[in-house]
């Protein structure tokens, strides 16, 4: 027994120092939310949540059916995501013109502009995505949980000279959090459950800057048509926050076959604070930091109050994660046959826009007004041994974005997840077992027609996302 | 001599005002100070890339001897309008000296020398140079009769002031 402790205390050891050190990037999702599951949710396309018997993911889901988990169990999963984004379409500027790069002559200040050609290339990534979950029932009525889950994470990489840089290069936001829970048995057919957060956001995004378009759409600059395309200013902003949030959750069996379970997670307050730097051609960086008119740079003479420093400076934005809830049902037909059905919902319209500010100023704020989004999953588990379990499961995720402002920083659009996975339980260790999951993603192919602020420039593009994504999970389980 | 000279000038005015210059000098009066009012000015030059900026201008300086030396200019207007220096002024000025005036259609000619400006960033160093101007004596209107080009790629699009004290007299 002491041994088995042993074990049980190095795994877990393992599990926990495993989600700690390795770098968690995303699994796309709806907008910039993750699926936080491991790969039997995977595997099911999340039907039924966490409510499936002795799911150790119910620690972050739905705390509420740790109640119902007999033994202690801890969990270790890695999910490797591959996301595949194209772009395909026209840039603008904010003339009209197509997407070009200008060089002035010195001397006479003629133009000449060749177009911009570059696709961006492949705008996707690849990620491992480790998650972890331990349930612990302390007596009959309490259990305690712990997880390490990545809620919430997007990326997309585009070349930096394509014709859409003025929308967006880079941009990366992952998070880490690491959960508390604790659920509440009020009888053998009810029980509800409260954790908390502590999540860490890391974001980082990079696009350039057109001061002279932006310049030309500055009335206190006198609308002068300046051409477009001159010259780079590459913004790169990367920030940082620790925040806290809650997530409860009930959950009823109200048949010996029948768990039901809802769930919430409360949206979180997200601040993120670090810095900016702006890479700029001479030019452009003398536009920014030369004092031509009372001290003022032409920046600021363009944008009264705007003051860029491409040196670096503070940087903060608002990036709260927003809430969301889950109604989950599973159904045990049979010995064999256990099917499992959810519905989700996400309060996307939190989401207003993208502010940068820095030292209190606004730098630039890009409207997104994402709208409220539903997640439909169906999928189950067919034992066909006493230690194999195959699994199957499809989910629609409709996208928070719209069309009116969504662009290549995330060009989300709805998407179906078809999964297979199994489950296999090692006689050789007793208590271990392993789970497998595939994941298809297939995503709407979704208008990229979005035009930008003024400060960015007011470049157009006309085009569209082409994006599939795959994601292949593995878990390790050890009960207790 | 003269209605002849008018019923050329009915029928080709460019040419007429060529004959003008060619036949009549003319001189700005009276002496001394005056001060124009608000005019725009519409430059180009490296420093805008070549795009027109329109600016508010207004003169001031001294007549003598039938010849304005304007010994200030104010640019007004947001964005590059508030960049230029502006070259000899105020000395040794920019010198408007009429060329002709024809009473009867009530203008006349000059040119302004001297005229040039720089930009310190965007760079420019436009002029300094000669621009051709024309006068019109009901509305007192000084004014380009076209783009004047200066050096360093840089041109006077068009010029628009007036000043009320000022005439001119064959």
């Amino acid at each position: 027994m002491n041994n088995k402790k042993q074990q049980a205390h190095a795994f877990l050891g393992l599990v926990l120092l495993g989600g700690l050190i390795v770098t968690a990037g995303p699994v796309q999702a709806g907008g910039f939310m993750t699926p936080t599951t491991n790969a039997a949710g995977w595997g099911r396309a999340f039907g039924g949540g966490s409510m499936f018997k002795n799911d150790p993911s119910s620690a972050y889901n739905n705390p509420a059916a740790m109640a119902f988990v007999d033994k202690t169990i801890s969990q270790f999963t890695v999910n490797y995501a591959n996301i595949d984004i194209k772009y395909k379409g026209s840039a603008y500027d904010y003339a009209g013109n197509p997407s070009s790069v200008t060089v002035a002559d010195p001397n006479t200040g003629a133009t000449t502009s060749t177009p911009r050609t570059g696709d961006g290339g492949q705008g996707g990534f690849e990620a491992w995505v480790p998650t972890g979950f331990m349930v612990m029932p302390i007596n009959d009525r309490l259990a305690f949980g712990l997880s390490q889950v990545v809620p919430m994470g997007a990326r997309t990489t585009w070349d930096q000279d394509w014709k859409g840089r003025d929308f967006a290069v880079d941009t990366r936001i992952e998070t880490v959090g690491l959960t508390g829970s604790l659920s509440f048995k009020v009888n053998d057919e009810f029980s509800v459950g409260l954790g908390t957060i502590l999540q860490h956001t890391k974001g980082f995004v990079s696009q350039n800057v057109d001061l002279y378009a932006a310049a030309a759409q500055s009335p206190d600059f006198g609308m002068i048509p300046f051409p477009a395309g001159q010259g780079s200013a590459l913004m790169r902003v990367k920030v940082d926050n620790t925040s806290l949030g809650w997530f409860g959750g009930i959950a009823w069996k109200p048949t010996p076959q029948d768990t039901l379970g809802l769930n919430y997670h409360a949206k979180i307050k997200n601040k993120l604070e670090g810095k900016y730097n702006i890479y700029a051609d001479p030019t452009s960086e003398g536009l920014m930091t030369i004092p031509v008119v009372d001290g003022k740079t032409l920046v600021e003479l363009a944008y009264p109050g705007l003051k860029l420093y491409p040196g670096g400076a503070n940087a903060s934005t608002q990036l709260d994660v927003p809430a969301n809830a889950s109604f989950d049902w599973v159904h045990q037909f049979s010995d064999r046959l256990t099917l499992g059905a959810s519905v989700t919902w996400t309060q996307w319209s939190s989401f207003k826009a993208l502010t940068l500010k820095s030292d209190g100023n606004t730098i630039v704020s890009i409207p997104y007004n994402y709208k409220n989004a539903w997640q439909y999953s169906f999928g189950g588990d067919y034992k066909l041994t006493d230690d194999l379990t195959l699994r199957t499961g499809v989910s629609f995720d409709q996208t928070p974005t719209r069309n009116s402002t969504r662009d290549p920083r995330i060009p989300d659009g709805d998407r179906t997840f078809a999964s297979l996975g199994f489950g296999y339980n090692i006689r050789a260790i007793p208590g271990l077992s392993i789970d497998g999951a595939y994941s298809r993603q297939f995503v709407e192919t979704v208008k990229l027609k979005t035009k930008n602020v003024d400060r960015l420039g007011a470049a157009s593009l006309d085009g569209k996302s082409e994006a599939k994504g795959e994601v292949v999970s593995l878990t390790a389980t050890y009960a207790f | 001599m003269k209605s002849l000279k008018t019923l050329f000038c009915v029928t080709s005015f460019a040419l007429c005002f060529g004959t003008a210059s060619m036949a009549n000098a003319a001189s700005i009066t009276p002496n001394g100070s005056f001060t124009t009012n608000a005019g725009t000015i519409v430059v180009t030059s490296p420093s805008s890339f070549g795009q027109p900026v329109t600016c508010g201008i207004t003169f001031g300086g001294t007549v003598t001897a039938g010849v304005a030396t304007i010994t200030s200019a104010k640019l007004t207007g947001g964005g590059l309008c508030g960049l230029p220096t502006l070259k000899n002024i105020p000395s040794p000025g920019w010198v408007l000296t009429a060329t002709s005036f024809n009473a009867t259609t009530g203008l006349g000619a000059g040119t302004v020398t001297n005229v040039g400006w720089t930009v310190a960033f965007p760079a420019s160093n436009c002029g300094a140079g000669s621009i051709n101007v024309v006068w019109n004596q009901a509305t007192h209107t000084l004014s380009t009769p076209s783009s004047q080009s200066l050096s360093g790629s840089c041109a006077v699009q068009s010029l628009s002031v007036v000043a009320p004290s000022l005439s001119l007299a064959p």
